[in-house]
């Protein structure tokens, strides 16, 4: 057994033991829980063990693991052998174990609280679940044998902003296993009253790091993917979304079970769902079975059996439980008056748990409609007809939210505070509807996000000279409001067109005119840019988007080049690039270490590297030479892909002054290779095809996504310290 | 009292029935490419590419592209909108539009490259 399984065994042996443990002490005994607790020690030392021990694995390039072959090479920056880790399933396993038992050292010590016992046992059920996970499908498995060099990071990957994306998000999912097992200790004991303030901060840090790994996950798509959107409601981006939405209905469940005793059974439904709902989100990516569904899914690990088991596990412990006590469980009536606090945040609770409920169907409905004949998808359309409304309702509830108090509230009273807020929306709606905006769906949707944004400013700023802390409602009422704005700024009126523009030729869009000038590599081995002039009065730049091969993806990958400005966004995508003008050399071959000199290169085979390329029959044969050209000196690895049927595929690699060369045959017997180079006729043929798209006040977007993580971080912040302070702060 | 809960109920219910309809309506289900050809509706099919017959209209901004099903039927795609940045390379697509006129006219393709986010062992 290898050392890292090795530190999975232990930790899976610990973890055990300590719920174990735990599980003993909740009939009060102190030293069985300090045993427990000791053990719970132990079980964090091997999964950080493991981590490290991973961590060190890709530092020292140890390819003969395979999950640091497949996912890491000897030319990656530290960065990204860093985010290596998290690059595949069995990694972000880990991460998400030792996230989860690095949270859990936060909840041991927590004193005179009944709940503990329970508490810690249930949490470590869902590490156990994890564990079975990794040991069935470990990160340190071996290859047999030592392969030179590794597969390398996925280009996409390499982006500062996904190094910090799978992080956030699984520090999120393992934080929202502290509210669900909060839940279930307080529904084994019968007592329902501490759960709520003591999973509170942890549902804010859960809505937190899980919104902040969607939005930098967002702005990720939308700096490096190049379709030009942030979001695509694709069953990976659902699966993290829809738990965020609930966790946020929870959020504000808790906030009125606080205040008003109400919504007893809803906080503990929410709570366990949350949880429940990231199981099954990470079933619907993680098993393949969304495969003909999504660009995205995950390929089938052979764990789906796990997944289910554990899955429906939980699901039908916990919820059975929350039956089965739920005949007692009644909370006092909410939302006696319209016009108080609490009613319009039950609302908005419902409202968001909508929201959740048609994401999850529409995420699921390849399953749903396969258990009733055909497996259909639905399209992105649906997402968006039914949330539009739904945002529109979120936003005549966050506007009239900062003026109800929890009690009842005259009609004249509020109709005096409002007006000033309701006054200066109109005053911008109309500023809207003269730029342009005509639809009444979109009318409707920018009236209640500046509605709302100034309701909550008006707030926001009265409470400013108090505690910082209690402005933390506000403060992400107004990023959610900004987040409308930009959402439909920047996608509903968003302008694009699609040019083709031969080289040295100009063509005008949007009053630019835009020139391409060819392409230019920094160096051979580095990825072609696409050089466009663009110009309009002083506004003088050239966009660099890029088009080039990803040997890891075995694809041609694209990516934009975004002009950002304070008011809109200049988003060129290249969509294709025509410079097949080329005259081939006759082919010449080449033994192992033989040099020759052909069409001013002088090229030298080295060696073959082979490989299975992907699944059945597939394989692949590179001819690594040594081209020197001038003065300089460089190395190109043509290759032929052999498929089944006798095709084959030929990829080319880049010479040192823009030509090709391809790798016509293979004699692997007599070591022996021929080749045969591409120049390029001449540069007139060049045509590249570009789309450019105006994207209105996108800034406002991000502006908003920062603002609701202030927000949220204060929320977090303020609620900890009441949980601390044992303080019930109305 | 009670004419809050009907308004509320209402209102919710108003809301599932919308969702459910517009589920209903964008929903794409998996079709055969003789049974494409028979719909008018917008469906998803799947097929193997034929690579020699791609092309890419610049004229007009269009990607031509045929797909084999396993019985050996022959479909046209037109496809308007960004090429997929693994088109080439793709063995199987899948298209989501509607059969028009001979041609089956994409709003939508995804590229099947089967180890995406999976290694090779």
């Amino acid at each position: 057994m290898v050392l890292g399984d090795l530190f999975l065994w232990l930790c899976f042996t610990g973890a055990v033991f300590s719920a174990f443990l735990f599980l003993l002490s909740t009939k009060g005994d102190k030293s069985i829980y300090s045993w427990g607790k000791k053990a719970y020690y132990l079980t964090f030392l091997f999964s950080l063990l493991a981590t490290l021990l991973l961590f060190y694995l890709f530092l020292t390039h140890n390819f003969q693991t395979s999950y640091v072959f497949g996912y890491s090479s000897t030319d990656l920056p530290f960065f990204y052998l860093i985010s290596s880790f998290w690059a595949g399933q069995e990694g972000t396993f880990l991460l998400w174990l030792f996230t989860g038992l690095l949270l859990g050292l936060f909840l041991i010590n927590k004193k005179g609280n009944e709940l503990q016992s329970y508490l810690l046992f249930f949490y470590l059920t869902a590490q156990i679940f994890l564990l079975v996970l990794l040991l069935k499908k470990s990160p340190f498995e071996l290859l047999p044998e030592t392969p030179l060099e590794g597969r390398g990071l996925n280009p996409l990957l390499k982006d500062p902003w996904m190094v910090s994306h799978p992080p956030l998000i699984f520090i999120g999912y393992a934080a929202l296993a502290i509210p669900f097992a909060y839940a279930l200790a307080a529904l084994i004991k019968d007592k329902y009253d501490n759960w709520i303030k003591f999973s509170l901060p942890w549902i804010g840090f859960s809505a937190l790091s899980l919104g902040a790994g969607i939005f930098v996950g967002g702005f990720w798509a939308y700096k490096v993917l190049g379709w030009g959107g942030y979001w695509g409601w694709d069953p990976v981006e659902n699966a993290s979304l829809i738990p965020w939405l609930t966790t946020i209905a929870l959020f504000h469940g808790i906030i009125l079970e606080r205040n008003k005793e109400s919504l007893k059974k809803s906080n503990l439904f929410l709570a366990l769902i949350s949880f429940l709902l990231v199981l099954y989100g990470t079933f619907l990516t993680r098993s393949g079975i969304l495969a003909d569904f999504s660009v995205h899914s995950f390929a089938d690990l052979g764990i789906n059996q796990y997944l289910i088991f554990f899955m429906l596990l939980f699901t039908a412990f916990s919820l059975g439980l929350l039956l089965f006590r739920s005949s007692k469980l009644k909370g006092a009536e909410t939302g006696k008056s319209i016009l108080s606090q609490d009613f319009v945040i039950l609302l908005g609770i419902i409202f968001i748990s909508l929201s959740a409920v048609l994401i999850l169907v529409g995420t699921s409905a390849p399953i749903i409609t396969g258990i009733l004949g055909k497996a259909s998808n639905v399209s992105v359309p649906y997402y968006i007809r039914t949330h539009l409304p739904l945002a529109i309702v979120l936003g005549l509830l966050l506007s009239f939210t900062p003026f109800l108090p929890w009690k009842e509230i005259s009609v004249k009273t509020l109709s005096k505070t409002i007006a000033l807020p309701l006054v200066i929306a109109i005053i911008f709606s109309i500023i809207a509807w003269i730029s342009g905006v005509r639809k009444l769906s979109y009318f409707l949707f920018f009236f209640f996000s500046f509605f709302l944004v100034i309701s909550n400013f008006m707030i926001f700023f009265k409470r400013l000279k108090g505690n910082l802390l209690n402005t933390a409602g506000y403060l992400t009422h107004i990023g959610i409001g900004f987040m409308f704005i930009g959402i439909l700024t920047s996608s509903g009126f968003s302008k694009s067109v699609k040019l083709n523009l031969p080289k040295d030729e100009p063509k005008e869009a949007f009053g630019y005119q835009l020139v391409f000038q060819g392409s230019e590599s920094l160096s051979p081995q580095e990825d072609k840019h696409l050089l466009v002039q663009v110009k309009k009065g002083k506004d003088n730049f050239i966009a660099r988007p890029r088009l080039y091969w990803s040997e890891y993806n075995q694809a041609m990958m694209r990516k934009p080049h975004i002009k950002r400005k304070l008011a809109e966004d200049l988003y060129f995508a290249p969509l294709e690039y025509n410079q097949k003008e080329f005259i081939f050399s006759e082919p010449f071959s080449l033994s192992k270490g033989e040099e020759k000199e052909i069409e001013g290169y002088k090229i030298k085979f080295l060696s073959f590297v082979m490989r299975p390329h992907e699944q059945g029959g597939e394989f692949r044969v590179a001819a690594v030479l040594e081209v020197g050209h001038q003065d300089q000196k460089a190395t190109a690895t043509p290759a032929i892909i052999f498929k089944e049927q006798n095709q084959i595929t030929q990829i080319e690699a880049q010479l040192p002054d823009d030509n090709l060369i391809f790798l016509e045959k293979v004699m692997a017997d007599q070591k022996m290779v021929v080749l045969s180079i591409a120049q390029r006729k001449n540069e007139s043929g060049e045509i590249l095809v570009l789309e450019v798209s105006i994207k209105p006040l996108i800034n406002i977007l991000w502006l908003g996504m920062i603002v609701i993580m202030a927000g949220l971080f204060l929320t977090t912040w303020r609620r900890s310290r009441e949980a601390k302070t044992n303080t019930h702060p109305k | 009292m009670k004419l809050k809960y009907v308004v509320g109920i209402g209102v919710i219910l108003i809301f599932i029935v919308f969702g459910a309809l517009s589920f209903r309506k964008n929903l794409t289900p998996y079709v055969g490419f003789k049974e494409a050809k028979s719909l008018s509706t917008s469906v998803q099919i799947i097929g193997e590419m034929i690579p020699e017959e791609t092309s890419y209209d610049l004229e007009n901004h269009k990607l031509y592209f045929s797909l084999k099903d396993p019985k050996g039927e022959k479909m046209k795609v037109v496809y308007q909108g960004v090429k997929p940045a693994n088109f080439e390379q793709a063995t199987n697509i899948v298209a989501i539009g509607k059969y028009q006129e001979g041609e089956f006219l994409a709003d939508q393709i995804l590229v099947k490259c089967p180890s995406k986010y999976q290694g090779e062992n």
